[in-house]
C-alpha cells in the first residue's frame, strides 16, 4: 500500500494544499480551553474574564495568591453557563474562627456569558462570584473579552463587592454588610450594589503551549492586608502560563507588586474524554436466514428438545458477550428472551449483542424478538424487534433500528423459572476508600481500607447482601470537632461511628423485589439499611416504558444502629455534646418523589417528606447526565428547620459527581463512582441513604434511557 | 521433619499474609464479571495492547492454505498494527472479516463499511453512491457519509463530497489474488471533518482487491489487500 500512496503524492499535491487551508480554519474554530485563574474560573490571574470553556469541561483548579490557597471545581453547564465550588484556606488570618491561623471558607461562583465573540463584537459575560453564604470573596462583575489578533485577547470590566474595592470610581446603592440566616444562603441584598471599580488586562499566546498574561486588578484584598499578611502594592500582576499536552495548564505569577502566586488546573470533558466507542471486542455479526426459510416450520414437531438445544447454545454465546441467559421462551414464530446484564453501561448495546446472538441461535421462523431484561429478578421492560429488520439494517444508521423497536411494560411477562439454580452466592474482596472535607482541623481525612461486600440471591427476586469494612490506614477516626445541634444528631455524630466503627457492617439488607402492578414496581429492604440506621424500608415506583416522568414513595422506619457499626442497635435518643439536651429522632421518615427526563442530559428530581430529624420539606435535585454515564448535578433541601436550628449553612446542599469505570478502562461497565460533595453536613434536610433505590434500576431499562445510548446497539 | 515445618510455616505464613495482602489490594471475586475500580486510575494509554506486529509471509501462506474462505490483510500505519482477517459472515452484499482476537471489518464489494473491535471504530457509511462509481470505474461527484461514536456515546455523523475519477489500469498479485485492476482514486471535503484521498484497485468484475480508505481521526488511513476471494 506504500507504493500506492507514494507514487499518488504529487497528484495529491493540490488536494493537500487546500486540505491544509481547510484544517487550518478548522482549528480556529474548534473549540479550546481557556486560560484559568487562580479563583478556577476561565480568567487572567484573579480576574474574570467573558471566555467560556467547551460545553461540559470540568475544571480541577488550585490557586494561590500570597497567602490565599483555593482548590476549586468548576463544571461548564450549558455553553452559557458556568459554576464553581470552591475551598478557600488563608494562612497568617487573624479571625475566632481560623484553626492554626488558618482561616476556612467555601463559596459558588456562577457565571452567564450574555453575547458571544464575534468578528466585530467581543463576548460578554456576567458573574456572581460567592453568591452564597459568608461572602469573603463576595463580587459582581460583568465582563468583555475580544482577540485583537490571533493569540491576543484583551478583558475589560466592571467589578462590585471585592471586585470594586480597590480604587472605585463610581457608586451604585448601599451594599449590605449582614449575614444572612447562617450562612449559606443567596447574597441577593448585596449584588451589584456598592461601590464599582474597572478591572482587565490583556493575555497573549505566542503558540498554544505559552500564554503571558498583565492584568490590572479591581480588588484591594483589603481583609487579607487587614488580618492577614497581605501588601497591596500594585493593582497590576503578571506571569506567564504553560499548557500541558493534556491540557492541564500551569501558571506563575508575581502579583500586586509584592508577592507571587500560583494556578494548576486540570480539565476533563466527559463529551470529549476517552476512546470513542471503547476498545471491547466486536459482537457477533447478524446471520441473515436464506430466503425462503422462514416458512420451516419442522423444529416445531419436537419443541421440547429444540428449546433445551437452543437455551444451551444460548447460554454459551450470550456468556461470550458477557451476559447472562435467565431463560428462553420459544414459539413458532416469536421467542422471548430474559437477560441479565452484569456487563454493559449502555443497555442499548446489552440489547443489540442479544439481538445479534439470536439471530444465530434461533429457529428460521422466529421472526419476533422479545427481550426482557431483568433486575433482581424483575422484568424491566420489554424490547421487541423484527429479526428482519435486524437482517436488513445491521449495515444502516443505528436510528433506523431505534425506530422500528419497540419498548413497552414488562408487567406479567415475567420468565416461570429460571435457568440458573438458586440460591446463588457471590462475593467480592476489594480495597475501598472514604473521606471527609471541610473540617477546619483537617481539611481532608482520608481512610483506605479493605471491603468484603457479598450478596446471596435466595431466589431470584430476594436478596441478601452486605459489605464489610476494615480501615488499614486513614484518619477518619481523628475527627474531634463537635459543634452543637439543635436538632436530634441524626448526621452529626458522624465523628462517633467513624470513631469507633473499625471494622464495620456497612450495610446488611434482606432485599425483596417485586412487580404489584402494571407500570409499578416495587420494593422492600430490611436489615442494617445504611452505617447509622437499620431497619424497614419500602418503596414504590410508578413508571411507563416510555415515559420520561416517574413518581415514587418510600416509607421507612429506623433504629439508631450502635456506634462500633455492628449488629447493636441504640434508642432513637441522641445526647447533645455541648447543651446536653436530649432529643428524639422519629421511628418513621419518608417521601415521594417525581422524577424527569427533560431531554437534552437534564435530569430534574423532587423529593418531598419528612426527613429523619422529623423536619418536613423538600430537596430539588438537577442533573446533567451523559450517555457514557458521567453526571454532574446539584441539589438543596429545604425543610421547615429554621435556619438558626439548622446551624452554619442554614440548609442542606451539594454537587454531585458520577463518574463511569469505563471513563478510566474503555471497556463497557456498569460500576460508577458517585461522590457528593457536601459543603456542611447538619442534622436538617438530612435523608436515609438506602443503597437499593429503585429509579435508576428502572429507568435504565426504559425507552428514554434506551434511545439514549442507541449509537452503541450496532457496538 | 518438625523443623522443617517450622520453618515452613515461618516462611509460609508471611507468603500468606503477602498474598492476601495481594489479593486485597488488586481485588477478587467469584463473580466472572467483577472488574476491579483501580484499573480506571492507571490511564487506558499505559494500558493499551501493543501493536499486532508485522504478518510474516509464512503466516499468510499457513492462513491460506487453511481455509478456503476469503482472506484480508488489513494494516493501521497510524498504530502499526497489521491483521488477517478471515470471512466469517455474509449479509446481503456486506461481508464481514474477523480475526480471532474479535476484530472485525466489514466490506461491500471490498469496500470498508465498518469496523469493530478496533477502538475508534468506523460505526456505519452511507456508501451506495461511491461505490457506484467505483465499481464502474467512473468519474464523478458524490455524497458519502460516515458514521462514528464520540466518547460521549453520541452517534457523529460525518457528510463528504467526494470527487471520483479513475487512473492507470494496473496488474494486481496479492496472495492468491491475480487479476487487471484498474485504479480510482476518492477525494472527499467535509465541513465537519478532515478531507481524505482513498485509492481502490477495481478488478474488471466491480471487486475492491486492495485500498486505502480513511476510517476517522482515531484509525486515521487504512490498508485493504484481499489475499483470497
Amino acid at each position: 500500500m506504500a507504493a500506492v500512496s507514494s507514487h499518488r503524492a504529487k497528484r495529491v499535491g493540490a488536494l493537500a494544499t487546500a486540505g491544509a487551508a481547510f484544517l487550518l480554519t478548522s482549528s480556529a474554530q474548534s473549540e479550546t480551553i481557556p486560560s484559568y485563574n487562580t479563583y478556577g474560573s476561565p480568567g487572567l490571574i484573579d480576574m474574570p474574564t467573558a471566555e467560556m470553556a467547551p460545553d461540559a469541561t470540568i475544571g480541577l483548579t488550585y490557586g494561590r495568591i500570597g497567602d490565599s490557597n483555593r482548590a476549586a471545581f468548576s463544571f461548564q453547564i450549558t455553553p452559557w453557563l458556568s459554576g464553581t465550588f470552591r475551598y478557600a484556606g488563608i494562612e497568617n488570618f487573624d479571625d475566632p474562627s481560623s484553626v492554626d491561623g488558618v482561616y476556612y471558607d467555601r463559596s459558588f461562583d456562577v457565571r452567564v456569558q450574555l453575547l458571544r465573540e464575534t468578528r466585530l463584537r467581543p463576548a460578554v459575560a456576567i458573574g456572581l462570584q460567592d453568591f452564597v453564604g459568608t461572602g469573603l470573596y463576595g463580587g459582581e462583575y460583568i465582563v468583555a473579552t475580544k482577540a485583537l489578533a490571533p493569540g491576543l485577547r484583551v478583558t475589560g470590566g466592571l467589578g462590585w463587592g471585592r471586585l470594586g474595592s480597590y480604587n472605585s470610581f463610581t457608586t451604585i446603592g448601599e451594599r449590605s454588610e449582614v449575614i444572612l440566616g447562617e450562612g449559606g444562603v443567596p447574597t441577593y441584598d448585596r449584588w451589584f450594589r456598592g461601590d464599582v471599580g474597572a478591572f482587565g488586562g490583556i493575555s497573549w499566546s505566542p503558540n498554544d503551549k505559552l500564554t503571558f498574561e498583565l492584568e490590572y486588578s479591581s480588588d484591594a484584598y483589603t481583609l487579607e492586608s487587614a488580618r492577614g499578611g497581605f501588601e497591596h502594592k500594585s493593582p497590576y500582576s503578571f506571569g506567564a502560563q504553560y499548557r500541558f499536552d493534556n491540557d492541564a495548564q500551569l501558571g506563575l505569577y508575581y502579583a500586586y507588586g509584592d508577592t507571587l502566586g500560583l494556578q494548576l488546573t486540570f480539565p476533563t470533558n466527559p463529551k470529549t474524554s476517552g476512546i470513542p466507542g471503547g476498545i471491547e471486542v466486536a459482537g457477533v455479526p447478524v446471520k441473515r436466514r436464506a430466503s425462503g426459510s422462514a416458512s420451516d416450520l419442522g423444529w416445531t414437531a419436537d419443541l421440547e428438545a429444540t428449546e433445551r438445544s437452543i437455551e444451551q447454545r444460548m447460554t454459551t454465546n450470550l456468556s461470550r458477550e458477557k451476559l447472562e441467559l435467565v431463560n428462553v421462551e420459544l414459539r413458532p414464530r416469536s421467542a422471548t428472551v430474559w437477560l441479565r446484564n452484569p456487563t454493559y453501561g449502555a443497555p442499548a448495546q446489552a440489547i443489540g449483542r442479544t439481538a445479534r446472538v439470536m439471530t444465530r441461535t434461533l429457529p428460521d421462523s422466529v421472526e419476533e424478538f422479545i427481550i426482557v431484561p431483568t433486575e433482581n429478578g424483575i422484568p424491566m421492560s420489554a424490547v421487541t424487534m423484527k429479526r428482519s429488520d435486524l437482517e436488513a439494517l445491521e449495515n444502516d444508521a443505528a436510528v433506523e433500528m431505534l425506530a422500528r423497536t419497540s419498548i413497552t411494560d414488562a408487567y406479567g411477562r415475567g420468565t416461570p423459572e429460571d435457568l440458573v439454580t438458586f440460591p446463588r452466592f457471590n462475593w467480592v474482596v476489594a480495597p475501598y476508600f472514604d473521606y471527609s472535607g471541610f473540617d477546619p482541623d483537617m481539611p481532608l481525612r482520608i481512610d483506605v481500607g479493605a471491603r468484603v461486600a457479598a450478596s446471596y440471591e435466595i431466589r431470584r427476586n430476594v436478596v441478601l447482601s452486605g459489605e464489610l469494612r476494615k480501615r488499614v490506614i486513614g484518619n477518619l477516626d481523628e475527627i474531634s470537632r463537635e459543634s452543637e445541634s439543635l436538632l436530634p444528631r441524626v448526621r452529626t455524630d458522624y465523628r462517633l461511628y467513624a470513631d469507633e466503627g473499625d471494622p464495620f457492617i456497612r450495610y446488611l439488607t434482606l432485599d425483596l423485589y417485586g412487580r404489584p402492578a402494571p407500570e409499578l414496581y416495587s420494593r422492600v429492604s430490611v436489615g442494617y439499611l445504611e452505617r447509622m440506621y437499620a431497619g424497614v424500608s419500602g418503596e414504590v415506583l410508578w413508571k411507563p416504558a416510555d415515559s420520561r416522568l416517574a413518581f415514587g414513595a418510600e416509607l421507612n422506619y429506623v433504629r439508631r444502629r450502635a456506634y462500633d457499626g455492628l449488629f447493636g442497635l441504640e434508642e432513637n435518643v441522641t445526647v447533645d455534646p455541648v447543651s446536653g439536651i436530649e432529643r428524639e429522632i422519629p421511628d418513621v421518615n419518608g417521601h415521594v418523589s417525581g422524577y424527569y427526563a427533560f431531554g437534552n442530559g437534564f435530569h430534574g428530581q423532587v423529593d418531598v417528606g419528612r426527613y429523619l430529624a422529623g423536619d418536613y420539606g423538600a430537596t430539588f435535585t438537577l442533573t446533567r447526565e451523559f450517555a457514557n454515564g458521567w453526571s454532574v448535578g446539584a441539589f438543596a433541601t429545604f425543610t421547615d428547620v429554621t435556619e438558626e436550628e439548622f446551624g452554619e449553612g442554614s440548609f442542606d446542599k451539594g454537587i454531585m459527581l458520577t463518574i463511569p469505570l469505563s471513563a478510566g478502562t474503555s471497556r463497557p461497565s456498569r460500576t460508577l463512582s458517585r461522590q457528593t460533595i457536601r459543603s456542611l453536613q447538619r442534622d436538617g434536610g438530612a435523608r436515609l441513604d438506602v443503597s437499593s433505590r429503585l429509579y435508576d434500576q428502572v429507568r435504565t431499562w426504559h425507552e428514554p434511557d434506551v434511545s439514549n445510548t442507541w449509537g452503541r446497539f450496532w457496538r | 521433619m518438625g523443623t522443617i515445618l517450622a520453618m515452613n510455616l515461618r516462611t509460609t505464613l508471611p507468603r500468606i499474609g503477602l498474598l492476601a495482602l495481594a489479593s486485597v489490594l488488586t481485588g477478587c471475586s467469584n463473580d466472572p464479571y467483577f472488574e476491579f475500580p483501580v484499573q480506571s486510575i492507571v490511564p487506558t494509554s499505559l494500558r493499551q495492547q501493543e501493536a499486532n506486529g508485522e504478518i510474516t509471509p509464512q503466516a499468510i501462506v499457513q492462513t491460506l492454505s487453511a481455509t478456503d474462505l476469503p482472506v484480508a490483510f488489513l494494516g493501521v500505519p497510524d498504530r502499526g498494527s497489521q491483521a488477517l482477517l478471515i470471512r466469517i459472515e455474509q449479509n446481503g452484499p456486506y461481508e464481514t472479516f474477523a480475526n480471532p482476537d474479535r476484530q472485525s471489518v466489514t466490506m461491500r464489494h471490498g469496500m470498508i463499511t465498518g469496523t469493530r473491535g478496533l477502538s475508534g471504530d468506523l460505526m456505519s457509511t452511507e456508501e451506495e453512491a461511491l461505490l457506484d462509481l467505483i465499481r464502474a470505474r467512473r468519474a464523478g461527484q458524490v455524497s458519502y457519509i460516515q458514521r462514528y461514536l464520540t466518547p460521549e456515546d453520541v452517534t457523529e455523523v460525518v457528510t463528504y463530497r467526494c470527487g471520483v475519477e479513475p487512473d492507470a489500469t494496473v496488474d494486481v498479485s496479492i496472495g492468491l489474488v491475480q487479476d487487471r485492476a484498474t485504479e480510482m482514486v476518492a477525494a472527499c471535503e467535509s465541513p465537519d471533518g478532515p478531507p481524505f484521498v482513498d485509492y481502490y484497485k477495481v478488478s474488471g468484475s466491480g471487486e475492491i482487491l486492495a485500498s486505502r480508505q480513511w476510517l476517522g481521526e482515531n484509525l486515521g488511513y487504512v490498508a485493504m489487500q484481499m489475499l483470497q476471494r
